[in-house]
């Protein structure tokens, strides 16, 4: 008998208890969204993945398996999703014949607001965007609110050593960028 | 390239707060929340939603109900095209005996006609009169079966049944009384008779037998004959085509030296007798199948009937007595019918297990696979 309140929302929603759901978003909807806007760079294709995210648990609740925690079962969902948002763009670029330069969809008007408001974190945004999807999703898992190394490694289905040193990898690419920004 | 907002520490590469601070608020969702509530009323979920899976037992019991009504249909249908195969593809050593044609002495002397068709090979007449029968309409290859029934029965009064017996025959029909014979006197009278009745009422008129005094023995019997009416009617259907062959030869070869003419019809007339000869055998065993015999053995029977019931509890007791033997029946008949859709139908259902199996495992393999999610590939 489990006494993890996600796994008995999950239940209480399978039951057809739709205030479940609600709650379990309650829980982790806030960073699952986050997660999405850091992958995607854009806040209404972030919500599209994490509405699929939840159009899929919905499907599914009743057969969760209990193999991981809710939550690595969601951040899973969404990053998975992100990934595929993120290689349909590219084709779509691609073929659109778009230069390297311009494949970053432009972040939305809040957003440059708020980076034009603060330079630097806008350059480590920029700079974040130029490494790979593994270096980029690690980083987000990394920093992001509530996580620590041990579930971003469950999520990626790794070992906690193999996320740091890939964590470490992340930096060091991304100081690499930072740097040939500031001392060119 | 050294840069002071990150630096090495005892976890590895750290870096300064500026930075992390940019990297969580890369991740920081401030709009508002509630994407869920879309997610409940989309389209695509909503087929999914309130499914309750009906209890496993249940399902099975179902599908075991279904399975057991598949068989129970098809193997009367399989029995009866295993029956209706037999028939209809009768094997070539059991026929080939009939088909002998023309005598060897007229096979040389048709040699010398090139009119005459190449020698029809039995399995080509069998299929050929199939064919014939199948563009015609016809059933094909009716099963032809001579009727036997012998019944013997034990009455107080063996005259009265031996007239009644009689009277049993439907004399528009064609049946009649082969033979009869009345002997004895009192305790050893014994009546026996020989009926010819349409093979299609065999079973109308011995229940009708049956009810004019105790049944002390029965029997009843088939001889399929249905090879031999084939036989006859292929050797027929030959010796005609023959015949008409012969007769145009002769209309034709009327210059024909006189010895030939002569050979000819000596042939002619051979070929008739050979088509007489089986249009006989072939009336004969049409008569023996369209009209079944039944052997009646009346014996006497001068014991004391028995007594009939006397008053209302008398009369209920028999009628319980006889619903409870009918019950009994209706019990067996369905232990019967439940053993053999088991047993008659064991192949089928192995094969409904093994299909029911491995869809019971592809389904848990499935719902294993909905229900978890793969690690992201990087």
């Amino acid at each position: 008998m489990t006494t993890d309140p996600d796994v008995l929302l999950l239940k209480r929603f399978s039951r057809g208890e739709d205030a479940a759901l609600g709650e379990l978003a309650l829980r982790h909807e806030r960073g699952l969204l986050g997660l999405a806007m850091g992958m995607l760079g854009d806040s209404d294709l972030a919500r599209d993945a994490v509405q699929e995210m939840w159009v899929r648990v919905i499907r599914s609740a009743a057969h969760f398996q209990g193999q991981s925690s809710v939550k690595t079962w969601l951040y899973r969902i969404v990053i998975n999703r992100c990934l595929d948002m993120r290689a349909a763009r590219r084709r779509d670029m691609s073929q659109a014949g778009m230069a390297e330069g311009e494949r970053f969809t432009p972040l939305d008007i809040n957003t440059l607001e708020r980076a034009e408001a603060d330079e630097g974190r806008a350059r480590v945004r920029s700079a974040v965007q130029r490494l790979s999807d593994g270096q980029q999703i690690v980083l987000m898992l990394s920093y992001h609110d509530g996580m620590t190394h041990e579930i971003g490694a469950e999520v990626l289905g790794i070992p906690v050593g193999t996320f740091k040193s890939r964590l470490h990898g992340a930096l060091v690419a991304l100081r690499e960028r930072l740097g040939a920004e500031v001392l060119p | 390239m050294s840069d002071e907002r990150f630096n090495e520490g005892g976890e590895g590469l750290e870096v300064s707060g500026d930075v992390a601070a940019a990297l969580g608020a890369m991740s920081r969702w401030e709009g508002e929340v509630g994407v869920w509530k879309a997610a409940v009323g989309a389209p695509a979920a909503s087929p999914f939603r309130r499914t309750r899976r009906l209890p496993t037992w249940v399902t099975a019991l179902a599908a075991m109900l279904v399975f057991a009504g598949l068989i129970g249909i098809m193997l009367p249908l399989l029995g009866k095209s295993r029956a209706s195969a037999r028939v209809a593809r009768p094997s070539s050593a059991a026929a080939p005996e009939v088909f002998k044609r023309v005598p060897a002495s007229d096979q040389s002397f048709l040699a010398g006609f090139s009119s005459v068709p190449a020698a029809v090979t039995p399995q080509r007449e069998l299929e050929q009169a199939s064919s014939e029968r199948s563009s015609a309409g016809m059933p094909l290859l009716q099963r032809s079966v001579i009727r036997k029934a012998t019944i013997e029965l034990k009455t107080p009064d063996v005259r009265a049944a031996f007239a009644k017996a009689a009277q049993v025959l439907s004399e528009a029909s064609g049946e009649y009384v082969q033979e009869s014979s009345l002997t004895g006197e009192d305790k050893s009278l014994q009546a026996t008779m020989t009926l010819r009745v349409e093979a299609s009422r065999l079973s109308a008129v011995l229940n009708q037998l049956r009810a004019m005094g105790a049944v002390v023995s029965e029997t009843s019997g088939g001889e399929d004959v249905t090879e031999q009416v084939v036989d006859i009617e292929a050797r027929l259907h030959n010796e005609q085509r023959v015949e008409a062959e012969l007769l145009g030869l002769m209309e034709s070869r009327k210059d024909a030296p006189l010895k030939e003419i002569l050979e000819l019809r000596d042939s002619i007339s051979r070929v008739r007798e050979n088509i007489e000869r089986m249009s006989g055998q072939q009336a004969k065993l049409s008569r023996l199948v369209s009209l079944a015999t039944v052997l009646v053995i009346i014996r006497s029977d001068l014991s004391e009937p028995e007594p009939l019931p006397q008053g209302i509890a008398d009369y209920f007791g028999k009628q319980v007595q006889r619903a409870w033997q009918g019950g009994l029946g209706f019990l067996a008949d369905s232990v019967a019918f439940i053993i053999s859709v088991v047993v008659g139908g064991l192949v089928f259902w192995l094969l409904g297990a093994v299909v029911v199996l491995g869809a019971v495992l592809a389904r848990k393999r499935a719902l294993a696979r909905r229900g978890t999610e793969t690690a992201p590939r990087l």
